[in-house]
C-alpha cells in the first residue's frame, strides 16, 4: 500500500479529492479476498498438523505486559515480544481450538455471503443444537474472547486482522455533527451537519468511510450526549466552525476509529469529559487505545487533547467553573478505587497532565459532571453564554485558533 | 399404741437366680434378642475353644424350629459344634452347669470374661422351655466321647446331671454320619487327610471338639437380620474360621475361611498395678503366700521387679519388709491410693493382646465385602487405667458396601451390633473432618474398628458398646486418620484415572467436531484417529521462529517449544 503524504501546513478548511485511497495505517488494508485466504490458511494449518498425527497447536501474541508497550506519541502498541500458544493436547485448549476453528469457518462464510454479525449473533452461533452440548457456553464473554483470540491468530504482515473484517461489528455507538461531507460503505454521500438531530451516526466500519470535504477547524468529542446536544442546540458548531461528537460514555471501536480518521485529516481532536477517574480513562482510551486492543491499529489518537473538565476549572482562583464548585460530588468507594488503580495505568501515570489530574481528584475527593453547568442557576440566556465562553476559551487554550 | 414392725424376709439369691431375674442386662430381654445373644455367645465360646488349641476355627451352627407350624415366638433348638480342644468329661458339669465358672478368668485377651454369656443362654433355655442341655465333647487325640444331658439347679447354682454316657468315638461318628451330612467340612477333611479311603491309624485324631445343644424360646423372624449380620461380621474379623449356619428356613450359609494364618495367641499376664481395685487387692493379699510387701508386689503384679517394688514402696512410704497380711486398714488404703498415683510402673506388656493384624483384617474385609480399595492399620499397643489395648482400624471403599458411612465395630474379635450411636467409635467417626480427606457421606465407605484389650470398657454386661475412654478414643482417631489418609491417596488416583478417561472422550469429541468443521469449510478431510494412537508421541512444530525472543513464557504458560519439551518428558 502506498501512503499519501499529507500537507503539514496550517490547518484550513479543505476540499478533499473524491475517493481517497485509504492509508496503510488504517484497517482497510485488508481486502475480503485477503481475509478469506488468511482464514483458509489458519484452518489449513490446523488440518496439516492433524494430518501429521500431531495435536495441533496455534500460536498468538497475548495482551500481556511483555507484549504491550506504552509510548507517549503512539499510545499502547503491541511489540510481539513473547508468544503464547493454544496446545490442542489439553482438554481446555482443545475446546478453545475447536471454538476458534468453528469461528474462522463461520467468519469465512459470512464474508463469502457479505453478511455482518454482532457479538451477540456470534454468541448464538454456539447455540446451534448440534454443538450446544459440546461447548456448553456459559455466557457471551466466552464467545467474545474467541473473537479477540481470532484477531490475534489471523495476522498479515505482523498485524492483527480486526474483527470487522470477519464481519463481526459492534452496534454503532456515537454521533458526529459538523460540516464534513463523507461517503460511507452504503455509498451515500452525507454531510454530517445535515443529517439527524445529532448529526451522523458513526458507521461500524469507520475505516471504509471516504471523507470528501472538511469545513471544520476542530472536532470536540463530548462524553455525555446531553451536553453535546446542548452545544448543537446553541448552534456552536456553526458559529465556531467546529464538529461536535457525542461519545455516549466509553467510546466504541467505531468512534475511536472515526476520531483517528479525523486526526489523520489534520483536524484537531479535543475531548470534553466529566471530572472523574473514570473519565480520565475514557480520554486515555481515545488518546492511547487500550492494552487489550493494542494489536488493533487505527484506534489511538495521540494528538487528542483533553479540554475539560479540569480540576483547575473548579479549584483554581480564576477557574471558569468555580461558581459551581459547590455542586461537586464526593468520590464514592468505587471512584476512589478506580483513581488509585489509575496510578498503575501506564497511559495515565506516565502522562504528566493526566497523572496530575488523577492526583488532584484523589486529594480533593470530588468529582464533577458536565451536567453541573445547570447548577450555575442563572437565566438561560446567561447560561448559553457560559457554555459558549467555556468551550471557546478551552479550545483556544488547546492552541486551536477559531 | 405400739405397732409391731413387719417382719422383713431376707432372701439370698444364688448367682444363677440373680441372672435369671436380671436377664435383660445380659441381652436376654425378649425372645428375638435372646435368640441372637444365645447364638452369639455359643459361637464365641466355640471360636475361643478352637483358638485356645491353635487350630483353625470350625464352627457349625444349626437353628431349628421344634414345631414347624408354630409362629414366632416359639421354641427353637440351637446346636453349636466346634472343633476345639474339647472338654475333659469331669469338667463338663461345672463348666456348663454353674454360673461364673470358666477358663477365661486369667488376664489376657478373651472374647468373654466371666463364664457368664454361654451359661446365661443355657439358663434362659432352661427357664423358657424346661428342657435340659446336651453336651457332647471329645478331647484332642481321645478315643472316647462324653455325652451329657444336664440342667442347672438355679437355687443352688449347681449342675444336675440327667444322663452321662461315654461312647467310643467310632460309634459316635457312625451315629452322626447319616443324619448330619451337611455338618462335616468336606474341604477340611480332604485337605487334612490325603487319602480319605485309608483306614485311620490308632493315633490319628478322628474328631475332637464340643457340641452343645439347647432348646430355647426365640423369635427368628425378628432376629434373623441381626443374626445373619453377626455371622457376616464375624467372618470379617475371624477370616481364618470356617463358619456354617443352617437357618430355621432351611438355608445353609457358609462363610469359608480366606486365610490360614492365625493371629499370635495372647500370653497370660499378672494384673497391672494400675488395673486393680481395693477389693481385688485385698483378695490378692489374702490368697498370697508372700512374706513381705516387696515379695507380694513382685510375685503378684505385672512387670514389677525388685527395683520397681522398692521405688514404689518408698513412694508409698511403706516398709518393704512388712507382712502384707498384717497391713492396717489405713495402710491398705495408702497402698491402694499410692498405687493409683505412682506413675513409674512399666506399661503392660502387649503380649497379653492378640490383634488380628493388618493383613488378616484386610483379608476379612475383602472376603465379605469385595471392596475396590481397602486399607488397615494396627496401632501400637497403648494403656488405659493399667489395661493394655490395641486399636485396629480398617477402611474400605466400594464393592458391596452400600453408600454412606458404614461402621463395623469389633472388640476382642466380637462384632458389636447394638447401641452403635452410644459407642466411642461412632463419636470418633462423627467428629472426624472427613472433607480433609475428600471422603464424603455419599461414598460407599466401610469403617472397621477393632479394639483388643485385657479389659474392654463396655458400658453394659450385654457387651454392646464401648465407653468413651480418652486413651482409646485417641488411638481410634489416629488409626482412622491414617487409614483416611491412605484412602484419600487412592481416591485421588482413582479420580485421576477417571479424569484421564473423561479427557480422552472430550478430546475425541472436540477433534471430531474440528474435523467436520475443516471438511465443511475448506474441504479438507483429516484423520483424527492418528492423534489418539499414541498421544504422547506427538509434538507440534514451531510455526513462529521464537529463538531470538529469549525466554518463551507468557503468564507461566508454555509455548510450543515448551509444549514439545513437556510432551517429550511425558513420553520418557
Amino acid at each position: 500500500m502506498s501512503t499519501e503524504s499529507l500537507p503539514s501546513k496550517k490547518l484550513q478548511p479543505r476540499v478533499k479529492k473524491e475517493k481517497r485511497k485509504p492509508k496503510e495505517e488504517l484497517n482497510s488494508a485488508f481486502t475480503s479476498e485477503t481475509v478469506v485466504s488468511l482464514l483458509k490458511g489458519s484452518l489449513a494449518k490446523v488440518a496439516d498438523q492433524i494430518d501429521q498425527g500431531i495435536f495441533p497447536a496455534i500460536e498468538y501474541y497475548s495482551a500481556s505486559k511483555k507484549n504491550v508497550e506504552y509510548a507517549k506519541d503512539k499510545g499502547y502498541v503491541s511489540i510481539d515480544n513473547t508468544v503464547s500458544a493454544i496446545d490442542g493436547s489439553h482438554v481446555t485448549s482443545a475446546k478453545m481450538l475447536a471454538m476458534v476453528t468453528y469461528a474462522l469457518a463461520r467468519f469465512r462464510e459470512h464474508i463469502d455471503n457479505n453478511m455482518s454479525m454482532s457479538l451477540r449473533d456470534f454468541y448464538y452461533l454456539f447455540k446451534v443444537k448440534e454443538i450446544i452440548d459440546l461447548f456448553k457456553i456459559g455466557d457471551q464473554k466466552e464467545t467474545d474472547s474467541i473473537i479477540n483470540l481470532s484477531e490475534r491468530i489471523v495476522r498479515l504482515q505482523r498485524r492483527s486482522v480486526p474483527r470487522e473484517e470477519f464481519g463481526v461489528v459492534s452496534s454503532p455507538k456515537g454521533t458526529f455533527f459538523g460540516d464534513i461531507t463523507i461517503t460511507d460503505s452504503s455509498g451515500k454521500r452525507v454531510r454530517c451537519s445535515e443529517v439527524g438531530e445529532w448529526g451522523y451516526f458513526i458507521s461500524s466500519r469507520p475505516f471504509d468511510i471516504v471523507i470528501n470535504e472538511i469545513n471544520i477547524k476542530a472536532a470536540v468529542f463530548v462524553e455525555k450526549e446531553a451536553f453535546a446536544r446542548n452545544l448543537i442546540e446553541l448552534k456552536l458548531p456553526e458559529s465556531l466552525k467546529i464538529g461536535v461528537g457525542a461519545l455516549f460514555g466509553q467510546p466504541g471501536r467505531n468512534m475511536r476509529g472515526w476520531i483517528r480518521r479525523l486526526a489523520d485529516e489534520q483536524v484537531p481532536v479535543l475531548v470534553l469529559v466529566d471530572l472523574s477517574p473514570w473519565s480520565l480513562r475514557i480520554f486515555s482510551t481515545i488518546k492511547n487505545n487500550s492494552i487489550e486492543l493494542s494489536n488493533i491499529r487505527g484506534l489511538a489518537t495521540p494528538e487528542a487533547k483533553l479540554i475539560g473538565l479540569h480540576t483547575s476549572d473548579f479549584f483554581a482562583p480564576n477557574g471558569l467553573l468555580k461558581g459551581i464548585s459547590h455542586a461537586l460530588e464526593d468520590l464514592d468507594e468505587q471512584d476512589l478505587k478506580c483513581a488509585i488503580q489509575n496510578r498503575n495505568v501506564p497511559a495515565i501515570s506516565q502522562d504528566e497532565f493526566l497523572r496530575g489530574e488523577n492526583e488532584n481528584i484523589i486529594e480533593k475527593k470530588k468529582k464533577g459532571e458536565l451536567e453541573s453547568f445547570k447548577a450555575f442557576g442563572v437565566s438561560l440566556k446567561a447560561l448559553k453564554k457560559k457554555y459558549s465562553d467555556y468551550i471557546t476559551q478551552k479550545i483556544s487554550e488547546a492552541g486551536v485558533k477559531l | 399404741m405400739a405397732v409391731a414392725a413387719p417382719t422383713e424376709i431376707i432372701t439370698e439369691l444364688s448367682p444363677s437366680e440373680w441372672f435369671i431375674r436380671n436377664r435383660n442386662i445380659a441381652g436376654f430381654d425378649n425372645a428375638a434378642r435372646a435368640l441372637y445373644t444365645a447364638v452369639r455367645e455359643l459361637i464365641e465360646n466355640g471360636l475361643d475353644a478352637c483358638e485356645a488349641s491353635r487350630t483353625l476355627p470350625e464352627v457349625i451352627v444349626a437353628l431349628k424350629r421344634e414345631q414347624q407350624d408354630k409362629k414366632d415366638p416359639t421354641v427353637y433348638t440351637l446346636r453349636v459344634e466346634d472343633h476345639g480342644i474339647g472338654v475333659a468329661p469331669d469338667s463338663v458339669p461345672t463348666l456348663f452347669g454353674r454360673i461364673l465358672t470358666g477358663t477365661k478368668m486369667a488376664l489376657k485377651q478373651h472374647r468373654g470374661h466371666f463364664g457368664l454369656g454361654g451359661k446365661m443362654a443355657f439358663l434362659y433355655g432352661q427357664v423358657t422351655t424346661q428342657s435340659p442341655i446336651k453336651v457332647i465333647t471329645c478331647r484332642v487325640n481321645s478315643r472316647k466321647v462324653a455325652a451329657f444331658s444336664l440342667k442347672i439347679d438355679v437355687q443352688k447354682n449347681e449342675p444336675v446331671i440327667l444322663e452321662r454316657k461315654i461312647i467310643p468315638i467310632s460309634k459316635f461318628l457312625e451315629a452322626r454320619k447319616p443324619t448330619e451330612p451337611v455338618k462335616v467340612d468336606k474341604r477340611k477333611q480332604s485337605k487334612s487327610s490325603k487319602k480319605p479311603s485309608r483306614k485311620p491309624s490308632k493315633k490319628e485324631d478322628l474328631w475332637h471338639g464340643t457340641v452343645t445343644e439347647l432348646s430355647l424360646m426365640g423369635d427368628w423372624q425378628r432376629s434373623k437380620g441381626k443374626i445373619l449380620e453377626y455371622f457376616k461380621r464375624t467372618a470379617i474379623i475371624v477370616p481364618y474360621a470356617n463358619l456354617t449356619f443352617e437357618t430355621p428356613d432351611g438355608e445353609v450359609h457358609k462363610y469359608d475361611r480366606a486365610t490360614k494364618s492365625l493371629p499370635d495367641p495372647p500370653v497370660e499376664i499378672l494384673p497391672h498395678p494400675h488395673g486393680v481395685d481395693t477389693e481385688t487387692l485385698a483378695q490378692m493379699i489374702k490368697i498370697s503366700n508372700a512374706k513381705t510387701l516387696k515379695e507380694f508386689l513382685i510375685k503378684n503384679f505385672h512387670r514389677v521387679g525388685e527395683k520397681t517394688a522398692e521405688d514404689y514402696l518408698k513412694f508409698a512410704e511403706l516398709q518393704p519388709k512388712k507382712n502384707p497380711k498384717k497391713l492396717a486398714r489405713e495402710e491398705m488404703v495408702k497402698l491402694m491410693e499410692s498405687m493409683e498415683k505412682y506413675d513409674k510402673f512399666l506399661p503392660p506388656d502387649p503380649k497379653c493382646l492378640s490383634p488380628i493384624g493388618e493383613e488378616i483384617l484386610q483379608t476379612g474385609i475383602k472376603k465379605e465385602l469385595s471392596p475396590n480399595s481397602v486399607t488397615a492399620v494396627t496401632r501400637s499397643p497403648s494403656v488405659y487405667s493399667g489395661h493394655a489395648f490395641v486399636v485396629e482400624v480398617g477402611l474400605a471403599y466400594g464393592g458391596q458396601i452400600p453408600t454412606g458411612m458404614n461402621l463395623y465395630r469389633f472388640s476382642n474379635r466380637i462384632p458389636l451390633l447394638y447401641d452403635e450411636g452410644s459407642d466411642v467409635t461412632s463419636k470418633v467417626v462423627r467428629e472426624l473432618d472427613w472433607r480433609r480427606y475428600r471422603i464424603s457421606n455419599e461414598m460407599p465407605i466401610a469403617i472397621f474398628i477393632h479394639l483388643c484389650s485385657t479389659k474392654i470398657p463396655y458400658k453394659t454386661v450385654g457387651k454392646e458398646f464401648i465407653a468413651e475412654v480418652d486413651e482409646i478414643k485417641r488411638e481410634i482417631d489416629l488409626g482412622l486418620k491414617e487409614c483416611a489418609r491412605r484412602l484419600s491417596i487412592w481416591l485421588s488416583k482413582k479420580e485421576r484415572s477417571e479424569y484421564v478417561a473423561k479427557r480422552m472422550t472430550l478430546l475425541k469429541d472436540f477433534y471430531t467436531f474440528i474435523a467436520s468443521t475443516l471438511e465443511k469449510s475448506i474441504s479438507r478431510r483429516v484423520d483424527i484417529n492418528k492423534l489418539f494412537e499414541n498421544e504422547k508421541n506427538h509434538v507440534a512444530p514451531v510455526t513462529v521462529p521464537a529463538a531470538d525472543r529469549g525466554e518463551i513464557f507468557v503468564n507461566g504458560k508454555p509455548t510450543l517449544q515448551k509444549i514439545a519439551a513437556t510432551r517429550e518428558e511425558g513420553k520418557a
